[in-house]
């Protein structure tokens, strides 16, 4: 981690959790922006570290670090507890083996099964639990596993992490490792503490036929990782052979009693090496897994994607910045429209003998037909003197049924004077019928013509 | 170098606002059917990071042509002196009401803009067009011609002869159908018209092109979220002893539904967010498919799998299922068994998977009832067992997608989404989300199978484009 940002945690998902949750109904054009602006100040390179400046970043503009009431026992203080009662018990597990035991005699195998074997198999078990734990999957957590306790704590509320059950695994993982090897460190502790105050005689026995030669092999197999270097902590032949013991066997000579003394270095080794180091061996794993898991679990929290995508990518934007003038519109202001005896064939809209082609038109005498609108205005207003001249009962005027009414058509008939009824006459086009918006338009259009009567029709071909 | 500005021009009605809305992808543009609904010029930015590439302005249409013309004839001496004259019109009517469009059309293009000149190829080329085409000419500034079919192509190859004259570079865009990657062609066109315009508007192209890409992305992850929650929804509530059930049942029968259908709803705000469309849940451009319809079971095998395909999907997740114990009693066994069990094992499950799916197609989920240590009982409703509810809702969420991902934001129509969905999925992939949902179920590696199925749905939404 960098940038300032730290390690993140249980906590940290549950916030991640509840921010995404609180952005849901946020437009997403504002996440958009927030979160690029976020994005432009972080400087960490990976996704997770990204995601709790993030937070961070989140939680000092809201004002208030994290939410959930205060509780009087933290995860911390639940650790320390822990902790604490891991050693005592350590502790006072290996004084009351010590001391237990009748004539100061101590077994050496029982001593090796609590001590070392029973240490290696949890060892084991946990392995497997990381093992599987990494590979994403959630094995089951014992309901007495005291690290439970102290997850328990770390929960800001009951809501169940479904997609971060792996890195609760070895969160679970790295509090146990870290209490068996403070437990061992305990027991450790006890063994001088009680060796140096009372005399102890290790012997070994078993009501299986043990030989000495087995006994040999099992003592050189445990010390061969410090035999080489640490002698002085193996077990010689000849103290298995004085250290041997029967209970029907009485009368410990005190020669053998002091040389029995000497298992002390070998037992102690081999707590050290099978049961402390692989513990704090799985303790480093742990840690490291859990970081890396945690991190995994807050890139891949659902959510996480798109927060990362925006802090990432620039803000676009394309839409118009001012609102549209949505002012009450006025359609005959600009676009209305007309009609006659006489044809107004506007803007090229009928093509020469065209108006034969037409059944309203047929009645238009072949000389009461003008153009206009797509010379000159000075071509139209020779059109428009003509109108003027002749005052026809009803002007037609042929347009395009598929071009919207203009202004220009409405400036040439409001210089009409002198008509009192003018028909707008729609040209379809080949093979089409006429849009109702564009009829609609149209009507729209004749209704704002200057005349006392105005309709609109859609020609049909004869 | 003056940043790059497009007035897009031409007569009301031909479809400037919807190539306007199109590109700068903004459902707000008010386009009606009817003419003039532009009255004012709109500028529409593109901006990232604030800083703006390019500028796209939609005028109102042109509608008095010739009269301008006309005064531009009477003030120009020359050739050389026209672009001033048209500035000298533009200066002069400024507040004349008579051509407040032609000064709202001419401004921008005085100013420095490019002329983006839009007409409608579904009706024909006329010789009335020419005066408009000539007071562009007369501007002096880079443009070119959009012929936009509205309702048919039939007369773009008359009209592309009569732009020619007036115009060297003409296009067909169809600013209601066109998929993103014309819409991005077209953009760079506009860069051509100004080799100073070229490095913002491929700049521009390149990071809308990205942001297409985080568009199918966001939403895979939100299709994705909204399955997932689905198949883990469920909803509890304790009651008292002698307390009736039945009308608790009920409650959490509504509880769960209205869940999953405000979830549902949620999800597809959001994608339609990412498209950034504001307002297609407004009456005009209201979704032919009702939120309550989402359990209608009738309809599920309109948009998930039929009762076979369900069937078939469920076998295959069961036989792995059950496969995959029966492999542990194999390797129990040494291998004496010689495979036995994972075969009798596999077949169990895939036929109990196959019954179950049959037997239970038409329930949601079911209703479990446990006691209490402290009294009384806990009832809870879901999560969904039902193979199909996860199909139906991720086939409705991809039709969403896929439709929103082609409509352009100036179409107004309505989304028609009740049209078989998942039938273009093949077998291997149904068989595949089967087991997928199975595992999220059973809560087994869920962030794998979220990634799985991540994967999955960000592939069809990409193939969107590409279809």
């Amino acid at each position: 981690m960098n940038n300032g940002v730290s390690t993140p945690g249980l906590a940290d998902l549950y916030h991640l959790g509840e921010q995404i949750e609180l952005d849901q109904e946020a437009p997403l054009h504002d996440l958009r922006q927030r979160d690029h602006d976020i994005g432009r100040r972080c400087k960490a390179a990976d996704d997770a570290a990204r995601l709790m400046f993030w937070l961070r970043q989140l939680s000092t503009t809201a004002g208030s670090a994290s939410g959930g009431e205060e509780r009087w026992l933290t995860e911390a203080s639940a650790a320390v507890v822990a902790r604490s009662v891991a050693l005592v018990l350590g502790f006072v597990g290996m004084a009351s083996f010590l001391l237990s035991g009748g004539q100061g005699l101590v077994n050496v195998f029982v001593f090796l099964l609590l001590f070392v074997l029973v240490q290696i198999l949890f060892c084991l078990f946990s392995a497997i639990v990381m093992f599987r734990s990494v590979r994403g999957n959630a094995p089951v957590v014992l309901p007495v596993n005291p690290a439970r306790l102290v997850i328990s704590r770390a929960f800001p509320d009951k809501r169940y992490l479904r997609e971060s059950q792996s890195a609760v695994r070895l969160l679970v993982l790295r509090y146990g490792q870290e209490m068996g090897a403070i437990f061992t460190m305990g027991a450790v502790a006890a063994f001088f503490l009680v060796l140096a105050f009372s005399p102890f005689t290790f012997v070994w026995g078993s009501t299986f036929g043990v030989s000495d030669a087995f006994v040999r092999g099992l003592t050189n197999v445990l010390a061969a990782p410090w035999s080489s270097w640490l002698p002085a902590a193996t077990v010689s032949p000849q103290l298995i052979a004085d250290s041997r013991f029967h209970p029907a066997v009485s009368g410990l000579s005190q020669v053998n009693v002091a040389s029995m003394g000497g298992w002390w270095p070998f037992l102690i080794m081999s707590m050290l090496t099978y049961a402390l180091l692989p513990r704090m061996i799985l303790w480093g794993l742990s840690r490291w897994f859990y970081v890396k898991l945690m991190n995994q679990s807050l890139a891949r929290y659902p959510g996480s994607a798109g927060i990362l995508a925006r802090m990432k990518a620039p803000v676009v934007q394309t839409q118009a910045v001012e609102p549209e003038d949505d002012s009450p519109r006025t359609p005959g202001s600009v676009l209305p429209v007309d009609d006659g005896l006489l044809l107004l064939n506007w803007a090229g809209t009928l093509g020469t003998g065209e108006p034969d082609s037409y059944e309203q038109l047929l009645a238009v005498p072949p000389g009461n037909r003008l153009a206009a609108g797509l010379g000159s205005l000075a071509d139209d207003a020779v059109s428009v003197d003509k109108i003027n001249q002749y005052k026809p009962e009803q002007l037609l005027v042929a347009v395009k049924s598929w071009e919207p009414p203009m202004a220009d058509l409405l400036d040439f008939l409001e210089r009409v004077v002198g008509v009192t009824h003018c028909t707008v006459s729609l040209v379809p086009l080949p093979r089409r019928s006429v849009a109702e918006h564009n009829l609609q338009e149209w009507r729209d259009f004749s209704r704002g013509l200057p005349f006392a009567v105005t309709d609109t029709q859609v020609l049909s071909r004869v | 170098m003056t940043m790059p500005t497009f007035a897009v021009v031409g007569r009301p009605n031909k479809g400037k606002s919807s190539i306007v809305a199109t590109l700068a992808r903004d459902d707000s543009v008010h386009i009606a059917p009817g003419a003039g609904s532009t009255r004012k010029a709109r500028r529409f930015p593109m901006q990232i990071d604030g800083e703006t590439l390019y500028e796209l302005i939609d005028t109102p249409g042109i509608q008095r042509a010739r009269s301008v013309l006309a005064w531009l004839r009477e003030h120009s001496s020359d050739a050389a002196s026209r672009p001033e004259t048209v500035r000298r019109f533009v200066r002069e009517h400024a507040h004349d009401p008579h051509f407040a469009n032609e000064y709202q059309m001419l401004s921008p293009i005085v100013d420095g803009a490019g002329i983006i000149y839009v007409v409608d190829g579904s009706c024909p080329f006329g010789a009335d067009y020419e005066a408009e085409m000539e007071i562009l000419r007369w501007t002096g500034r880079p443009s070119l011609a959009v012929i936009n079919p509205i309702e048919s192509d039939e007369y773009v190859e008359e009209w592309t002869a009569g732009l020619g004259q007036y115009f060297q570079t003409v296009r067909v865009f169809d600013a209601h159908r066109a998929e993103t990657r014309k819409q991005l062609e077209l953009l760079e066109l506009f860069g051509h018209l100004d080799t100073a315009w070229q490095e913002p508007l491929q700049r521009a192209v390149a990071v809308l092109r990205d942001d297409r890409q985080l568009q199918h992305r966001s939403a895979s992850s939100l299709i994705t979220d909204l399955i997932i929650d689905s198949l883990t929804y469920k909803v509890e509530q304790s009651i008292l002893e002698g307390i009736p059930e039945e009308p608790v049942q009920k409650l959490l029968l509504n509880q769960y539904k209205s869940h999953l259908v405000k979830r549902e709803r949620q999800c597809r705000k959001q994608v339609e967010e990412l498209f950034y469309y504001s307002d297609v849940q407004k009456s005009e451009h209201k979704i032919a498919m009702d939120d309550d319809e989402l359990f209608n079971e009738e309809n599920w095998y309109l948009w998930g799998l039929s009762k076979w395909q369900m069937v078939t999907a469920a076998a295959s997740a069961g036989g792995i299922a059950g496969g995959g114990a029966g492999m542990v009693v194999d390797a129990a066994s040494g291998g004496l068994l010689g495979g036995l069990g994972t075969a009798i094992s596999g077949i169990g499950g895939a036929v109990s998977s196959a019954a179950g799916a049959w037997r239970y197609a038409d329930d949601i989920g079911q209703l479990k009832v446990k006691g209490m240590p402290s009294g009384g009982k806990l009832l809870s409703y879901g999560p969904s067992n039902n193979v199909n509810f996860p199909f139906v809702l991720l086939g409705r969420a991809l039709l969403h997608h896929s439709v929103l991902s082609r409509r352009t934001h100036a179409a107004q129509d309505k989304l028609d989404l009740n049209q078989p969905i998942l039938e273009w999925m093949s077998d291997k992939e149904r068989r595949k989300l089967a087991r997928i949902f199975d595992d999220i179920r059973g809560d087994k590696k869920v962030p794998k199978r979220r990634a799985d199925l991540a994967q999955m749905v960000l592939g069809w939404c990409v193939a969107v484009d590409g279809a």
